[in-house]
């Protein structure tokens, strides 16, 4: 069975169809990037997919059940994680109290996620900082803490919308590596991801670890193959070639 | 090493200045322990916006509604014979069950909007206390029915439920509970993407705010012996805004600080002033807001960072 399933899924923004209407499945233990061009709906859908916006028409499954029309936190609630576009940790609250709160969810009146926490903060190096204010860390740094409280709740699918987008090559390289980690062992185990969807803008992230590359255009998914694949279709073939990034 | 001594220095400061304000009425006049006794309410008022605004993030301009339903529920309490901790008791009970029914329904409103809601929420409390006469006394008001219990006796209770709500509300916001009210404040649509229900979180700001406002208006009613429909008026809400960000949102110590000098203010400038001590006051704010946007307690604080920085590099 599939993990994650959406059928026909159209989505109105401001009065305007955004996507329209996308067919999109997700194995279990497969890593999807999604690429296009900027307006092509990937961060759209990916919202969609968070429960962050409601979709005007179509179903959302995930792992057999409908989620359509679900809250945000009713979504990450069965599993699926979501790491923003942009930076989304808490800048007035320190790097450990972040990740408290991300992991607090499910035992609010227990230390149970204590472990979690001091094996994330040994997995991502926040050792010697952890009483710092998040909004003193580097914008590389805020996406690695946001990626830490997105895995913290041991999701079994992660929306990364654009998770390297404007770091260094080397943040983005330890990014890269991360995911790759989560989605093979995971960790020992402790933070195994059963599917990952990328969305990169340039192919860097994306063509790095995905086993299937979706190609949006005007709110449509017009092309789905592996990497190595992609540039036989023209109009990929075009995009790639205007945003080489290596 | 340096961050223990910080807190040992913060340590010290509370506990001198709660001494000293434990001590007041051994040395300080009848006038003053009243005006103290007045600071100290105003502040616990404060403290139920700080509640909403300075760890939740809600602009509320509707404290006045649970103030003055806390005045009338305690005048009522006292009418019917039910005694003085009882009737605390149920008004701090049912301006909490208030709170919960008016902030179901205005959470849902975002931005300034709740703002304009809750003010217009206070504006139209306060008619319907003036028009019903017969339940509130309109402008008239009722009389306090219970027996003073004298101005130091009444100066001690104050204070001590003053204390017990700033230790409360110090463990709410240490607790897992005030962390999630923390990240609300900060970034709401990231913490309903870690899987919070969000509005849930701000209606319990909202109810326990009411609550104490609602203390607030009780000790207040008492204090005075007399209630009236201008308890619900909106400047109430107003005033704690201005107290709060004066002395320090986000601080349990700021909104005191803020009521307690511009209560200071207002009693020895307001009749020598006349009609310029206003825009005294609202110069203040002004000039205070440009050099210290977290208010009285983040300029001390500021500067004890200087003195601190100051002694490090010296040493």
């Amino acid at each position: 069975m599939n993990l994650l399933v959406t059928k026909n899924v159209k989505v109105c923004y401001d009065k305007q169809l955004i996507i329209h209407g996308i067919d999109f499945e997700l194995e279990p233990g497969e890593i999807k990037g999604i690429m296009g061009p900027n307006g092509a709906g990937k961060s759209t859908f990916l919202r969609t997919l968070s429960g962050e916006l409601e979709p005007s028409a179509g179903e959302i499954y995930f792992n057999g059940r409908n989620l359509t029309g679900e809250a945000a936190r009713v979504v990450n609630r069965t599993g699926i994680s979501y790491l923003p576009q942009r930076p989304g940790c808490f800048t007035s609250l320190t790097i450990r109290e972040n990740l408290q709160g991300a992991a607090q969810r499910d035992y609010i009146f227990s230390r149970r996620h204590a472990e979690t926490v001091s094996n994330l903060v040994e997995l991502l190096g926040f050792d010697d900082n952890l009483d710092l204010p998040a909004g003193d860390l580097s914008y590389g740094e805020m996406r690695v803490l946001d990626l830490a409280m997105a895995l913290i709740c041991k999701p079994k699918v992660l929306l990364a919308d654009e998770p390297t987008a404007g770091v260094s090559s080397d943040t983005a390289d330890e990014i890269v590596d991360l995911l790759k980690l989560l989605c093979d062992d995971g960790y020992n185990g402790e933070f195994a991801l059963q599917g990952l969807i990328v969305v990169e803008h340039e192919k860097y992230a994306a063509f790095q670890m995905a086993n299937k590359i979706d190609f949006f255009r005007a709110g449509n998914l017009v092309v789905e193959d592996s990497p190595s694949s992609m540039a036989k279709y023209p109009e990929v073939a075009q995009y790639l070639s205007e945003h080489e990034f290596e | 090493m340096w961050k223990l001594k910080g807190s040992a220095l913060k340590l010290v400061l509370t506990t001198s200045t709660l001494s000293l304000v434990g001590l007041v009425p051994f040395y300080a006049g009848r006038f003053q322990i009243v005006l103290i006794t007045e600071m100290i309410i105003w502040g616990l008022l404060a403290l139920s916006f700080n509640l909403l605004y300075g760890y939740t993030g809600m602009l509320s301009f509707g404290q006045s509604i649970f103030f003055g339903t806390g005045a009338y529920f305690l005048t009522y309490g006292l009418q019917l014979g039910a005694g003085l901790p009882l009737t605390l008791v149920l008004v701090t009970v049912s301006a909490t069950v208030l709170g919960f029914l008016t902030g179901s329904i205005v959470i849902r409103v975002k931005g300034a909007r709740f703002f304009l809601v809750t003010l217009v929420g206070a504006i139209l409390f306060h008619l319907i206390a003036l028009d019903s006469r017969w339940l509130t006394g309109g402008d008239d008001g009722l009389v306090v029915s219970a027996g003073f219990l004298g101005i130091v006796s009444n100066y001690y209770l104050v204070f001590a439920i003053a204390l017990g709500v700033c230790f409360v509300v110090l463990i709410l916001i240490r607790s897992p509970i005030g962390l999630v009210l923390r990240m609300i404040k900060d970034n709401q649509r990231r913490t309903e993407l870690l899987g919070y229900w969000t509005d849930g979180y701000k209606i319990l700001s909202f109810s326990l705010a009411a609550g104490i406002a609602g203390l607030a208006g009780g000790l207040y009613g008492f204090s005075t012996g007399f209630v009236s429909a201008d308890f619900f008026h909106w400047s109430h809400s107003a005033d704690a805004v201005i107290w709060t960000i004066l002395g320090g949102s986000g601080t349990v110590a700021g909104p005191f600080i803020g009521a307690a000098l511009l209560t200071f203010l207002r009693g020895t400038f307001s009749s020598l002033l006349g009609k310029v001590y206003p825009v005294l006051i609202g110069a203040l704010l002004v000039v205070l807001m440009i050099m210290s946007p977290r208010g009285f307690v983040g300029a001390l604080d500021r500067a004890f960072s200087c003195l601190r920085n100051k002694w490090w590099n010296r040493s």
